[in-house]
């Protein structure tokens, strides 16, 4: 902020805006918290008709899950999946956001906006053709199969991100390093990266939250060995019960990582999303 | 190395073009600025030769050899950026040093090197830094040693002083010179400070609009600029531009001032330059005399006319008094001077000299340095 804020600065508008900003925080906070209150009742108090606040915390529901229903393997699944989906997303979105955002040429826009628009389009239309398609080259319930779909809608985002970054970068920097006689990659490579370490990491940090909270793909494409926490948590709903203890349990294992993750570097995320609100 | 640029231009689609149909000959061993105001495609032609930027036509050759097509990396020429560009996350050493490291320069070589050139440019103490621990004086040093430290064969500086303030800019101006005397390298210069380039350079080439206007030594440049943007790009103050016509023909030149018809001025040294001789008699021009010229005089002997003293701007050395003419009179066939008419003119005397606002004096031209141009093409027709 270059100037302070006179409407902020005011006690009155202050108040009002702290006691707005928690309520906001309440409500988005509450089915997350009832969650991890949830993973740790006793299936009595869940499914009791009167909320029970106070009860005897039980470790239940986790040893069920990680014991009886293999959650320690859909963990493993979704981890792998998303490091390996991300690693790859960086490595080629990094490629093309370069020749997209770094070097001149007539069509780059254009270029840019049509890999945008593959953003644009609705899983749902395209789960039947991956399906007939992954029937035939037998990459249905793989790791394989579920990378390859993920990157689908990975890369188109993660160019665009990560073109805006390299963008923010003073061509001249760029072209300096050209009359070092560098060469494309090695500019890639040694003063752009470095230079949008930030917003690699940012990019990064989005690929894998997407990929680790996907389900839709990962319903429709696996079934038993490349089944992801999502699907996973999915299966709990038997036929005649709902295990509501285990699925808040598993819920509450899988914010933890991104918790973690977005807890740390939350100020390079907030500056990765409000790029291009700006200028 | 000799740089020659022949007829290029450059034009980023639609008809208008950066730079028009430029031919240039910068010979070896030169301090070559091309001069002008900004966006009119100074920088652009400092890029094609950089290779930066290809031009839309013509033909770019350094040493002889054709490079138009040639990769930057590959002409052998050192930029040094306007806002320096230097790599922010790496030391002043690295950045010093990334030329030689890609070009497989040995380590020990590259170290030699580097110290050479840091200790040349007083950067021995820096090397460890990164270039935001560095003040701008230093940024700009780091700027120009990144650029020598591969022995470029042409040095091109874009207004490498326009981030400095007034002070730092004086001194590396005076810096930059010795170092150009010391290795020779060729060097075109590109600035919209005249000051820099009558400093700096042997040759100036003055721009506007995609176009050399005129292309001559600084002494040249000011004494003789050939069109009246030329004249009016060089030198502080401003130089006075006064409309009048001019009598060649029947009897000895005569000037008439458009603002004070009643007070013609004899032209004895009058001598057409650029082909004029046959001119029209009366026709319109515009009379280019530099402040220095305009001298004020005692009393009306030896003066070209009285005027009165506007205000004085007192500037240390010089004190510029700003002159009009006495009194708006008819001319000489009752019809009132043209109003749009400049009726002012400035003048630069030593400093200390004072003049009351609104009194009387007697102004003069010194003669041999006066400029005509003519009305319609702003071209120097004659000097007189």
């Amino acid at each position: 902020m270059d100037a302070p804020d006179t409407a902020a600065s005011n006690p009155t508008t202050r108040l009002l805006l702290t006691v707005g900003a928690a309520a906001l925080t309440a409500v988005w906070l509450f089915p997350v918290i009832w969650m991890l209150l949830t993973s740790f009742k006793t299936n009595t108090d869940i499914t009791s008709r009167v909320p029970v606040i106070l009860f005897h915390p039980t470790w239940e529901h986790y040893r069920t899950l990680l014991v009886t229903y293999h959650f320690t393997q859909f963990f493993r699944t979704s981890f792998v999946i998303a490091s390996i989906t991300t690693i790859f997303t960086i490595a080629v979105g990094c490629l093309a956001a370069y020749a997209l955002g770094c070097i001149e040429h007539r069509r780059s826009k254009d270029i840019a906006m049509w890999i945008l628009s593959q953003r644009m389009m609705p899983p749902i239309a395209v789960i039947i053709p991956f399906f007939i398609l992954f029937r035939i080259y037998n990459l249905i319930d793989t790791y394989v199969g579920l990378i390859v779909v993920y990157l689908v809608p990975a890369l188109p985002f993660a160019i665009w991100l990560l073109r805006s970054f390299f963008r923010d970068i003073p061509p001249a920097v760029r072209e300096a390093a050209l009359l070092d006689g560098l060469r494309h990659w090695q500019i890639l490579r040694d003063i752009v990266a470095p230079l949008a370490g930030p917003g690699i990491a940012v990019t990064a940090i989005f690929t894998f939250i997407f990929t680790w909270n996907e389900f839709l793909f990962a319903l429709f494409l696996a079934s038993e060995r490349a089944v992801t926490v999502p699907v996973g948590i999915s299966q709990l709903i038997l036929a005649y019960q709902v295990l509501w203890g285990e699925v808040a349990a598993a819920g509450a294992l899988a914010l933890l990582p991104l918790l973690l993750v977005v807890f740390y570097l939350q100020r390079h995320i907030v500056r990765g999303m409000t790029l291009g609100a700006v200028k | 190395m000799s740089v020659e640029l022949r007829g290029i231009s450059k034009s980023y689609g639609g008809s208008h073009r950066a730079v028009d149909n430029l031919s240039l000959n910068i010979e070896s061993g030169e301090f070559f600025t091309i001069l002008g105001p900004s966006g009119c495609g100074k920088t652009t032609t400092l890029r094609m030769i950089a290779g930066l930027e290809t031009p839309t036509e013509g033909e770019i050759l350094i040493d002889g050899r054709p490079v138009t097509r040639v990769h930057p990396r590959d002409r052998g020429v050192g930029l040094v950026f306007q806002n320096y560009a230097l790599y922010p996350h790496m030391s002043v050493f690295d950045n010093l040093a990334l030329n030689l490291k890609v070009g497989g320069v040995p380590r020990k070589e590259v170290e030699r090197r580097v110290r050479a050139i840091a200790v040349t440019l007083q950067l021995d103490h820096l090397l460890s830094r990164r270039p935001g621990q560095l003040s701008g004086g230093e940024r700009q040093r780091v700027a120009v040693g990144r650029a020598l430290i591969r022995n470029p064969r042409v040095l091109l500086m874009d207004e490498p002083l326009s981030n400095l303030d007034l002070k730092l800019r004086e001194r590396m101006r005076t810096e930059l010179k010795h170092l150009h005397e010391r290795y020779r390298h060729t060097v075109v210069y590109v600035t919209h400070d005249q000051v820099e380039a009558m400093t700096m350079s042997d040759r100036i080439g003055v721009m506007r609009r995609g176009v050399i206007q005129q292309v001559g030594t600084p002494d040249e440049i000011y004494s003789a600029p050939q069109t009246t943007f030329v004249a009016g790009f060089m030198g502080t103050p401003t130089i006075n531009l006064l409309p009048a016509t001019v009598r060649t023909t029947s009897g000895p030149p005569v000037l008439r001032f458009d603002a004070a018809p009643d007070r013609p001025l004899p032209l004895p040294g009058y001598a057409p330059v650029n082909g004029a001789h046959d001119r029209e008699d009366m026709s319109a021009v515009l009379l280019g005399v530099r402040p220095e010229d305009v001298v004020i005089l005692p009393d009306n002997a030896g003066a070209w006319a009285p005027m009165q003293v506007d205000m004085i701007q007192p500037a240390g050395a010089a004190t510029y008094v700003v002159l009009k003419f006495a009194k708006p009179r008819l001319g000489a066939d009752g019809v009132a001077p043209d109003a749009g008419a400049t009726a002012q003119v400035i003048a630069t005397v030593p400093g200390g000299q004072k003049y009351p606002s609104g009194s009387e004096v007697f102004a003069g031209f010194r003669p041999g340095n006066l400029l005509l141009y003519d009305a319609a093409s702003q071209v120097l027709i004659a000097r007189a």
